[in-house]
């Protein structure tokens, strides 16, 4: 049940009207209720009068002149009837006698008719009623009865409520009644109650204007402010309320809402504004972040002390090649190929030195390890305590590749320029050698012809020396073809005919070496411009090392031979692969096996300038040679040398270092 | 009487050494160290062959032997080119000018006389 107070004022005032002005209305329409019962009263007191006058009349007339006479006589009967049709109630009304069998005994038009049966207009047998009630009656006791009446023979068309009063004449058995319309006895009252109506209207009409103007006036202002209020308390500044122009509290009321209103509203807008611009420039400078943060390709996470991630970019995502939710909450250091071990050696050097940069390190990447570089730095709070670490990483895959590229390259040039310093101080050598060698080899064959035949000794010795000079010879000549002093005439041809006239001089060999060889020659390979006798010269050296290698072996021993297109520098070549079964090299080894005078064969079987002699030829032709090789798992050597794409010659740096090196040979 | 033969050369060792084997193969043999030297000899005298070392300071054998071509007397004379230097180029160069042989050096001394013994009747 609500506390009266907590009623809203409108109720509340309402309520106070109702308590106030209700009884009055009640007490109003009360006393005009009694007013009008008494006039009503008074109205039909006339009825009863007649009936009361008529009674006392047969009264009179049993006790004083007939008093032993239990009926009356017709001489009372007839004095009856002088009384009862003197009487007029109303303008139609009249009294009359009827007895309890229903005959009229007296009556102004139907004296000596029965009308025990008679109906009122709803059917209802009113004379029996009459009849019955009256004999319960108590002496000098009326009743009244009503009923609604519409007199046919008269020729009445509407029906209207007449009003029986009555007494029991009991000595007699007697009904003394009088019946008149209600409306002709009333019509006294009528203009009362018309006033009445208008009284208890006008009552009505002025609580319920007075209640209007009240809300009106008081009540509507404070209830529409009171709205208003609440709706700029929800949100809707919009509001102001009418009123304002009124010169009284609420108008007062009315003007410090609506300036109240207005000043929140520029307030709010001003407010909105800012938080507009704040919430614009936040947006953008997130979004800007966000997108430096997504967009860049390094990897970026946070951690927490307890290194769990709490934060990874796309960057990190690519690279781990894991998506985020499989990061985030991940130990940092399960991304470290160095484990727990590298995360707490990245925490000690950032409490010493608060950041790291250009740190080295690999992740554990999906695809495998990933060489990154690292920027760190902690990650403290606005009072200064560690809250965890930020990570940088780049991708330095392509970096490494690069290094990797160039230290090859860089031992590749070394090698190269080794070789050609070697090559230009080896002609230099064979060139000086040449000519003492030739004097010694002329001189030698002068003296032998002139030592007689018979100094069998004297010629055994000098043969030693001969034999001397014959190897110096096989030495300057692998010296000067090494130095490329040797003469290379280029042409358009099939890498296949030097290859198979290689193999078909050895074949004799191998067969008999019990090595089995495989050839699988492409038919279609494009021409290079070559010289056949030095490839020829290049693929021998080579099938004789394999021939070497498989010497030693047990059981199977096979040579197979390649030959295909593949690609050298982004050019297309044509490629031979030369592959025994042997041991295999050491990698001790083939580091040095182009290395000329390298050797790992027995003195006097190899000079040491059979592959630096390969290598070199195979450079003239632009090409390159490489070998690889596992222990075990026998040696590949691979040729490849540029094909003629549209009878374009081959490159013109290869053309120009040619030539350099050509030059280069003189003296 | 035998043929008489020129060999031009800047080392002394090839100088004396050619020199006997062809004299004791009975050959009249006249020696050069240099290319100046050479002409000059080849003017004064007669030769029947010259032997031509190519890879000389002051004046290569190319130089001789492109000045003996221009000697009337000796236009149509075996001029021999021993060289270290066999490259394609110096082939075709030493035919141009009008060289009648190359020779590697060293070579076998009987390679030599054989070469020889062709070119002369």
């Amino acid at each position: 049940m609500k506390r009266f107070v907590d009623l809203k004022i409108q109720t509340r005032l309402l309520v106070m009207f109702v308590t106030v002005l209700l009884p009055l209305l009640a007490g109003e329409v009360l006393t005009i209720l009694h007013f009008e019962s008494s006039l009503r009263e008074t109205a039909e007191l006339e009825l009863t009068n007649v009936v009361r006058h008529l009674y006392r009349s047969c009264e009179i007339r049993q006790k004083e002149f007939e008093p032993r006479k239990s009926l009356p006589t017709g001489e009372d009967v007839a004095f009856l009837e002088g009384i009862l049709l003197s009487f007029r109630v109303g303008k139609t009304g009249y009294p009359y006698v009827i007895d309890t069998e229903g005959n009229l005994i007296i009556h102004p038009a139907k004296q000596g008719q029965n009308i025990y049966d008679s109906r009122d207009s709803k059917g209802f047998a009113f004379i029996q009623e009459i009849c019955r009630s009256a004999e319960s009656l108590a002496p000098g006791e009326t009743g009244t009865l009503r009923y609604p009446w519409k007199n046919v023979e008269e020729g009445e068309t509407r029906e209207r409520m007449k009003i029986v009063k009555y007494r029991y004449f009991k000595d007699w058995g007697w009904i003394i009644a009088a019946g008149a319309y209600e409306e002709e006895i009333y019509q006294a009252i009528a203009p009362v109650e018309g006033y009445a109506t208008a009284l208890v209207l006008l009552s009505v009409f002025l609580v319920i204007a007075f209640t209007w103007m009240m809300n009106r006036l008081v009540t509507r202002p404070v209830v529409l402010i009171s709205e208003a209020s609440s709706k700029l308390a929800e949100g809707d500044l919009s509001q102001t309320v009418a009123g304002a122009s009124r010169r009284d509290e609420v108008g007062v009321l009315a003007r410090s809402f609506n300036t109240m209103a207005a000043q929140i509203r520029e307030e709010t807008a001003l407010l909105e504004r800012l938080v507009e611009e704040r919430t614009q420039a936040l947006v953008e400078s997130r979004e800007k972040y966000r997108s430096l943060v997504e967009n860049t390709v390094d990897g970026i996470v946070t951690s927490d002390l307890s290194g769990e991630i709490t934060f990874a970019n796309s960057g990190m995502e690519k690279m781990i090649g894991r998506p985020r939710e499989e990061i985030i909450g991940a130990k940092i250091w399960s991304f470290y190929k160095g484990g727990i071990e590298q995360a707490r050696h990245i925490m000690r050097r950032l409490r010493e030195e608060n950041n790291i940069t250009n740190y080295e390190m690999e992740l554990i990447a999906l695809e495998g390890p990933l060489p990154i570089m690292t920027s760190a730095s902690l990650l403290r709070d606005a009072d200064g305590k560690e809250t965890g670490t930020l990570g940088i990483f780049s991708d330095i895959t392509k970096l490494k590749r690069l290094e990797e590229d160039l230290r090859k390259a860089q031992v590749n040039l070394a090698q190269t320029m080794k070789l050609r310093a070697l090559g230009d101080l080896v002609a230099g050598v064979a060139h000086e050698v040449n000519n003492p060698l030739m004097a010694s080899m002329t001189m030698l064959h002068v003296i032998m012809q002139s030592v007689p035949e018979d100094e069998t000794k004297l010629h055994s010795r000098l043969d030693v020396l001969k034999r001397c000079n014959s190897r110096i010879m096989n030495i300057v000549n692998h010296l000067r073809d090494f130095a490329r002093q040797s003469n290379i005439e280029r042409k358009r041809i099939d890498i296949n005919e030097p290859l198979s006239n290689a193999l078909l001089i050895c074949s004799q060999q191998l067969m008999n070496m019990h090595i089995s060889v495989e050839k699988d020659l492409a038919e279609d390979l494009p021409a290079i411009n070559g010289d056949a006798n030095h490839l020829e010269q290049v693929f021998l050296d080579v099938i004789a090392n394999a021939r070497d290698a498989l010497e030693p072996v047990e059981g199977e021993k096979s040579l197979s031979l390649r030959s295909y297109t593949d690609g050298l520098d982004g050019n297309p070549a044509v490629v031979v692969e030369i592959r025994d079964t042997g041991p295999g090299i050491s990698p001790e080894v083939i580091d040095k096996i182009f290395e000329p005078f390298f050797t790992t064969k027995p003195v006097g079987k190899g000079t040491g300038l059979g592959l630096p002699i390969c290598y070199g030829i195979i450079e003239e032709h632009c090409g390159r040679i490489d070998v690889e090789s596992e222990a075990g798992q026998g040696t590949t050597f691979t040729i490849r040398i540029p094909a003629i794409v549209l009878d374009i010659e081959p490159t013109q740096e290869c053309e120009e270092r040619q030539d350099g090196a050509e030059n280069s040979d003189h003296g | 009487m035998a043929p008489k033969i020129l060999i031009t050369d800047d080392d002394e060792l090839m100088l004396i050494s050619v020199e006997g084997l062809l004299e004791s193969k009975g050959y009249a043999v006249d020696t050069a160290s240099s290319g100046k030297e050479a002409l000059e000899k080849a003017a004064s005298e007669s030769y029947d062959l010259f032997v031509l070392d190519i890879v000389m300071p002051v004046m290569s054998g190319f130089a001789v032997l492109e000045s003996l071509r221009k000697m009337e007397a000796y236009d149509t004379t075996p001029i021999v080119m021993l060289s270290a230097k066999s490259g394609e180029a110096d082939r075709e160069k030493g035919k141009h000018l009008g060289a009648t042989r190359f020779l590697p050096k060293p070579i076998e001394p009987e390679k030599l006389i054989e070469a020889l013994e062709e070119l002369l009747p």
